[in-house]
């Protein structure tokens, strides 16, 4: 089972991307998308954008649970206030709680981000710090 | 330069008003093919000196039924045609409507039952030389692309040039669709390919011997057992030289001898064959498009393009199509409806009466029924076919119901009433007969007789788009259900891949086409549901991987259409203020990205997702010119909402798809 997570920034341009490999069930933690799936993983992604923006005006929740799916490839999101939007893509079944889960804290993880005086609104993450505190989110979780 | 665009399809929209779309013909045009596809066929079968005249035409023609063929859109789209493509669709939905528009389509001698021909469960056609004609149209396209600009093809030229190209590359679609529905191969379980009407057409100077011979391969000849000879009606026309007194005299006494030893109606049509020969500037001239199918009776004549304008004199044309409209609109119609009638009266009614639904539970004219509300099972097991008047109409080693059997003539019935628009009755006449072949397991049959079910519901509802008809409950518990069982039993039970391709394929063009008119309405129903039910059966056929990869990446784009479609004909759309919050919150006016306007109600990032999928479908090396076009749609697409490069350049990323196939046409 594998992971690809993104954040989407509130102007819909990408501010941080992470390949992720489970280490639940007999996984060993290294991410495995076949090619076809990996190479596009990006467009599968944005495209479920869509799907969002069609329910996020209707509806109170902040996440999207199995919002689009991509020949077995299943997406969710979490959609904070602000327009900044989780995106996780997985071929893991049965998840919806921990991804849940997971989600809640990657938010309080981006939060702090943006507390931060060098960093600004919908710009790219590329801390280190910020990767090693996201995998060890998704090993507690995912 | 002056624009050699292949006639056939690229007249589409070259010279009508139907808005050129970037991403995919438009349904009207797709829906004009499906509907003359299953249009009422003529049979043509000539002399040699009539064809002989016809030659005179043009050179490109051989004989009778190939000018006919140039008379199928005029006939279609009534006075209005004009020599080119005009957008109006046909009308439907009402018999008037179809008799005054008199679509039909030419075919040639197709009962003349030869060798294979006898076979009851052929293909429509050879998937080999569908993806290899397919492939030679595609190529064409490439050529008339590069010839299109004196510079080579790049980004800059395809932005000057987009409305030909996609003119151009719409066509392709279109061409695929005209090889999946034009098959003129005949089958036993459904009608719409056996001939209502054999034209005859003969020339003044022809002998009583050719007279008769082609009177005798008509009626003299060995039919199938599910063939009905007596649903074709037999008429001839006489063709006589204006200025050959002596040849109009011999065509008098042949119309003579027909009427009164044969019983045959004929027609003269009087021709100025020197006005033929006559190529000067002085004649007033009239352009000709081929019928849309005509290429495929044409398989050895590749240089097609060429030969898909007919230039001939108005007063010409205006004889020509005189006497087939009136042929077509007196005879062939006046026919089908009496035949309709009588077959309603004879079998329908039985069924429908009061008296019919009490006593009726058996066979007509069996009584080995004892049960008392059944249809049961009225098969044959030792595989004889029986004569006309036995109890047994289903042969089952065969897999033919009998011409004259009352399944066979309920499932005729449907098929004219399909053919002439009339899709509510054609529903209920289908549904009349589906019990007792369910009975009968005639797989076959069923699977056949469900498709047009669907075809009859769906084509029905796009008459009156305003009250949606087809209901989510409806597409869940009857359509799916159907469309899954036809599929499976096309594909596993009878082995027919091109029939299971027909069926879903232009199913999800239905769908389109249903989508779309609703959406045109000016209170939008839940048209989503029909899009995505397109959506769901163009992925069945590309998850079959019964096409070729080709086929399969231009039925991608025709996703990727269908996903556009959910924004493009956007009607209701609200004037919405700007919030005051939007003046103080400076980072909410992001949220305007793309269009407040339309935001949730557009598909366009699926668009993308389709768009590159259909490119790494293409092969590069053999179709290099199509995968740069399909990538540079997509880059505009990907330029179309973004405030800012982050988004192209995330989905350009160098291990992604995009930057790969983009960096391989590059070292092409």
């Amino acid at each position: 089972m594998s992971y690809y997570l993104t954040i989407i920034g509130s102007n819909n341009a990408p501010v941080y991307e992470l390949d992720i490999g489970s280490y639940k069930q007999n996984s060993n933690g290294i991410f495995k998308f076949p090619d076809n799936i990996n190479n596009l993983k990006q467009f599968i992604a944005n495209s479920s954008l869509d799907i969002l923006e069609n329910i996020q005006f209707n509806s109170q929740q902040h996440y999207f649970n199995n919002i689009d799916s991509f020949y077995g490839y299943s997406t969710f999101i979490f959609l904070t206030q602000s327009n900044i939007k989780y995106i996780i893509l997985t071929n893991s079944k049965n998840l919806d709680e921990s991804i849940r889960q997971f989600f809640i804290e990657l938010n309080e993880l981006y939060l702090k981000k943006l507390l931060s005086p060098f960093y600004d609104y919908n710009s790219p993450i590329n801390s280190k710090f910020f990767t090693t505190r996201v995998k060890n989110i998704a090993k507690k979780y995912l | 330069m002056d624009l050699n665009i292949p006639r056939l399809f690229g007249k589409l929209g070259e010279s009508s008003d139907i808005k050129i779309n970037t991403f995919g013909c438009t349904t009207s045009a797709t829906s004009q093919i499906i509907k003359q596809s299953y249009s009422p066929k003529i049979s043509i079968v000539s002399t040699e000196s009539a064809d002989r005249i016809a030659k005179q035409h043009s050179e490109d023609i051989d004989n009778i039924h190939q000018l006919f063929t140039y008379f199928e859109n005029s006939l279609a789209y009534g006075e209005s045609y004009n020599g080119s493509f005009v957008s109006n669709p046909i009308p439907s939905n009402s018999i008037a409507n179809i008799t005054t528009s008199g679509c039909v389509k030419f075919v040639g001698d197709t009962i003349n039952f030869i060798d294979n021909k006898f076979n009851s469960s052929d293909e429509l056609f050879n998937l080999d030389v569908y993806t290899k004609d397919l492939k030679d149209y595609v190529r064409k396209i490439d050529n008339h692309i590069r010839l299109l600009n004196d510079s080579p093809l790049d980004y800059n030229s395809y932005r000057k040039d987009v409305h030909s190209i996609s003119n151009l590359e719409n066509s392709i679609y279109l061409k695929m669709l005209t090889m999946l529905s034009s098959s003129d191969i005949l089958s036993s379980f459904e009608c719409f390919n056996h001939p209502i009407m054999q034209l005859a057409v003969i020339s003044g100077n022809d002998s009583d011997v050719a007279v008769k011979d082609l009177i005798s391969s008509f009626e003299n000849k060995k039919y199938p057992a599910w063939y009905d000879k007596s649903s074709t009606l037999q008429q001839f026309i006489i063709i006589v030289n204006k200025n050959d007194n002596e040849m109009l005299q011999n065509a008098l006494r042949i119309q003579e001898d027909l009427k009164i030893k044969r019983g045959k109606k004929s027609n003269i049509i009087t021709i100025d064959i020197e006005l033929l020969n006559n190529n000067g500037d002085n004649v007033d001239k009239i352009e000709l498009i081929s019928s849309l199918f005509v290429q495929n009776i044409n398989e050895d004549n590749k240089d097609y393009e060429n030969n898909s304008i007919l230039k001939i004199s108005k007063t010409t044309y205006d004889i020509w199509k005189g006497i087939l409209s009136e042929i077509v609109l007196k005879d062939l119609i006046l026919f089908m409806d009496e035949k309709m009638k009588k077959w309603n009266e004879e079998f329908i009614q039985p069924r429908t009466s009061l008296t019919g639904r009490l006593f009726g539970g058996r066979k007509w004219g069996s009584n080995s029924k004892p049960s008392f509300f059944s249809f049961g099972s009225n098969q044959s097991n030792n595989g004889q076919t029986g004569k006309a008047n036995e109890i047994v109409s289903y042969n089952l080693s065969g897999g033919y119901y009998l011409a004259n059997s009352p399944e066979m003539m309920i499932r005729k019935l449907g098929d004219w009433y399909f053919m002439l628009g009339d899709y509510k009755n054609a529903y209920t006449t289908y549904e009349l007969v589906k019990k007792d072949m369910i009975n009968d397991k005639a797989n076959t049959h069923i699977a056949s007789l469900q498709q047009y079910i669907i075809f009859s519901l769906i084509l029905g509802a796009t008459g009156v788009p305003e009250i949606p008809q087809i209901t989510l409950k409806m597409i869940s518990s009857m359509i799916n259900p159907m469309i899954n069982s036809s599929f499976y039993s096309f594909l596993s039970r009878s082995n027919l891949k091109s029939y299971a391709l027909r069926f879903v394929i232009l199913t999800a063009e239905l769908y389109l086409l249903l989508g779309q008119k609703t959406k045109l309405m000016i209170q939008p129903t839940d048209t989503t549901l029909y899009f995505n039910e397109s959506i769901d059966h163009f992925k069945k056929i590309i998850d079959s991987q019964l096409m070729d990869s080709l086929s399969t990446s231009f039925l991608m784009q025709r996703v990727a259409y269908t996903f556009y479609s959910f924004g493009d004909t956007h009607s209701n759309v609200q004037n919405i203020s700007n919030p005051y919050y939007e003046e103080e919150n400076l980072f909410k006016l992001n949220v305007l990205n793309p269009n407040l306007e339309n935001l949730g109600s557009t598909r366009y990032r699926k668009v993308q997702l389709w768009l590159i999928l259909s490119a790494e479908e293409i092969n590069l090396k053999e179709q290099p010119i199509q995968a740069q076009i399909i990538i540079w749609r997509l880059k505009d697409e990907l330029s179309r909402d973004t405030l800012n490069e982050a988004n192209t350049k995330w989905l350009e990323n160098p291990k992604g798809l995009f930057y790969q196939i983009e960096n391989e046409l590059e070292t092409l």
